[in-house]
C-alpha cells in the first residue's frame, strides 16, 4: 500500500510500559525535588579568610580513606590534627586569594583552608597517614579502623 | 525578544537572530562529573569571544534564582554563538526531575535549528585519576557522519559503560530522533572540579572543529578554577549522588 509507510508505529507494551515507569520516575523526582529543595547548597567560605576544602571520605574494610582537593593550597604548611574520633585539616594557600567583583565577599582575603572531619567511633585518628599529590594539590589521608576485621574485635 | 518557545515546563529564548555557518554544532556545558562540560564549554565562550544570544529558564523545574553577570540579571542556563557553534552553559546542576524535559528541549532545538553534531563533554570519573598526567578522551556517536569525523581523528571509541545524568538522556534521545550526538568522555576526578580533562576535551575539539583554541591560560590557571568551582562541583556531586552516579563504574552484563 502507498500510505503503509506513513503509517505511524504502532507502540508495544514494552515500549507503553518503559514510557509510563519514565514518566512515574519524573514525577516522584519532581515531589521529591519540591519535598527536599531542588539542591543542597551550602558557602564554603568564611568571612574569617578560610576556605572549606573538598572533601571525600570512602570507608574500606580496615581504614577509612579522605581525599581532600586544596587547589593553591602551599602544601608545606599542612597541619593535620587527630583527636577523639576527629580529623583537623588546616594548609595555607601559596598566595592570597580576592573576589572583588563578588559583591558578598568583596573586602575578605582568602588566606588558608580549614576542616573538621567527624569519622565514625572506630576510627583510630592517633595513627593516621599522609599522601601528598603534589602535582594536584591533592592529599590523602589513611585513618585505619581500630579493629581491622570482626575477628580481631572478638 | 527574537524568538521564544515553551516547551513542558521550561522556555527557552533567544534575544537575536541566530544564523549559523555550516556544519553547525551545539556544545553543551551542563554540570556533571568534574565539571568537566562546564568548565570546557565557559573556556569555549571565552576563547572565543561568543556571543550570548539566549537562554533556558524555567519556574517549576529551577530554583527561584536570576544570576548577575557585569551587573545584568541572566538565566540559568544560557545560549552563546560564534559562527558555526552554539554553546548552552548551565549555571546550576540539572536536578534529577529536570533532566528528561531538559534532554528532550535541547535535542528538539538542535532539530529545529538544523545544527548538525550536538556534542556532549562528558567526565567519566575514574578511581585513580591521581595517578594518571594525561586524562585519555573516548568518543561515541550516534550518527555515521560523526563517527567519521572522530575515527580521522585517531581517538578510541568508548565502547562498554553506563552513562548517567543528563548526557545519557540526550544521547537516547538524540539516537531516537536520528540527531547527530557525539560525546566525548575525558577521564576525570569524581568529586573534584577538573579542568585538566577540560583540556583534553578542549583539545580533541579544535582539532575535530579546525579551530585554534589557546590552551595556556585554562592550564595555568587550572588551580584557580578549582578552588572557584567547589561550591558548584558540591551541589552538583549532590544531585549526581541522587542519580545513582555510581553506576557508571559498574560493569555492563554484556560484557560478562
Amino acid at each position: 500500500m502507498v500510505f503503509e509507510g506513513r503509517r505511524r508505529k504502532r507502540k508495544d507494551i514494552f515500549e507503553i510500559i518503559k514510557e509510563f515507569e519514565e514518566a512515574l520516575e519524573r514525577e516522584f523526582e519532581e515531589i521529591f525535588d519540591r519535598f527536599l529543595g531542588q539542591y543542597e547548597t551550602k558557602s564554603m567560605w568564611c568571612s574569617d579568610g578560610t576556605l572549606e576544602p573538598l572533601v571525600e571520605v570512602k570507608e574500606e574494610e580496615d581504614k577509612y580513606l579522605i581525599t581532600v582537593d586544596l587547589p593553591l593550597a602551599n602544601l608545606k604548611t599542612l597541619s593535620i590534627v587527630g583527636k577523639y574520633n576527629i580529623i583537623e585539616i588546616r594548609c595555607q594557600l601559596k598566595r592570597d586569594v580576592k573576589l572583588d567583583k563578588w559583591v558578598i565577599q568583596r573586602q575578605t582575603t582568602f588566606r588558608e583552608y580549614r576542616k573538621t572531619i567527624e569519622l565514625p567511633e572506630d576510627a583510630d585518628v592517633s595513627k593516621f597517614q599522609v599522601r601528598k599529590y603534589e602535582n594536584f594539590s591533592i592529599i590523602e589521608i589513611v585513618v585505619p579502623k581500630k579493629f581491622r576485621s570482626l575477628r580481631e574485635f572478638r | 525578544m527574537y524568538y521564544i518557545e515553551e516547551y513542558d515546563g521550561l522556555t527557552i529564548f533567544e534575544t537575536k537572530e541566530i544564523k549559523l555557518k555550516s556544519p553547525s554544532y551545539l556544545m553543551l556545558g551542563l554540570p556533571d562529573t568534574g565539571l568537566v562540560a562546564s568548565i570546557s564549554a565557559s573556556y569555549m565562550v571565552d576563547a572565543l569571544k561568543m556571543e550570548e544570544v539566549g537562554g533556558i529558564d524555567s519556574y517549576r523545574y529551577f530554583p527561584p534564582i536570576t544570576v548577575i553577570h557585569n551587573g545584568e540579571p541572566k538565566p540559568p542556563l544560557r545560549i552563546f554563538h560564534k559562527d558555526n557553534m552554539l554553546v548552552m552553559i548551565s549555571e546550576i546542576p540539572i536536578s534529577p526531575a529536570a533532566i528528561h524535559p531538559i534532554a528532550f528541549l535541547i535535542v528538539d532545538y538542535a532539530r529545529k535549528k538544523g545544527i548538525d553534531h550536538i556534542v556532549s563533554p562528558v567526565g567519566i570519573g575514574v578511581p585513580n585519576r591521581v595517578n594518571i598526567e594525561k586524562p585519555t578522551v573516548y568518543w561515541t556517536s550516534t550518527s555515521k557522519e560523526g563517527e567519521e569525523i572522530m575515527e580521522k581523528l585517531g581517538i578510541k571509541k568508548f565502547q562498554e559503560g553506563f552513562i548517567v545524568g543528563p548526557y545519557a538522556i540526550i544521547l537516547k534521545e538524540a539516537k531516537r530522533k536520528r540527531v547527530s550526538n557525539i560525546v566525548l568522555f575525558a577521564e576525570a576526578f569524581i568529586e573534584f572540579p577538573d579542568p585538566a580533562a577540560a583540556v583534553e576535551i578542549l583539545s580533541v575539539l579544535s582539532k575535530m572543529l579546525n579551530i585554534q583554541i589557546d590552551l595556556k591560560p585554562l592550564i595555568e590557571k587550572a588551580e584557580e578554577i578549582r578552588l572557584k568551582t567547589r561550591e558548584l562541583m558540591l551541589s552538583t556531586k549532590k544531585v549526581l549522588d541522587r542519580l545513582k552516579k555510581g553506576y557508571e563504574r559498574q560493569l555492563p552484563l554484556m560484557y560478562v
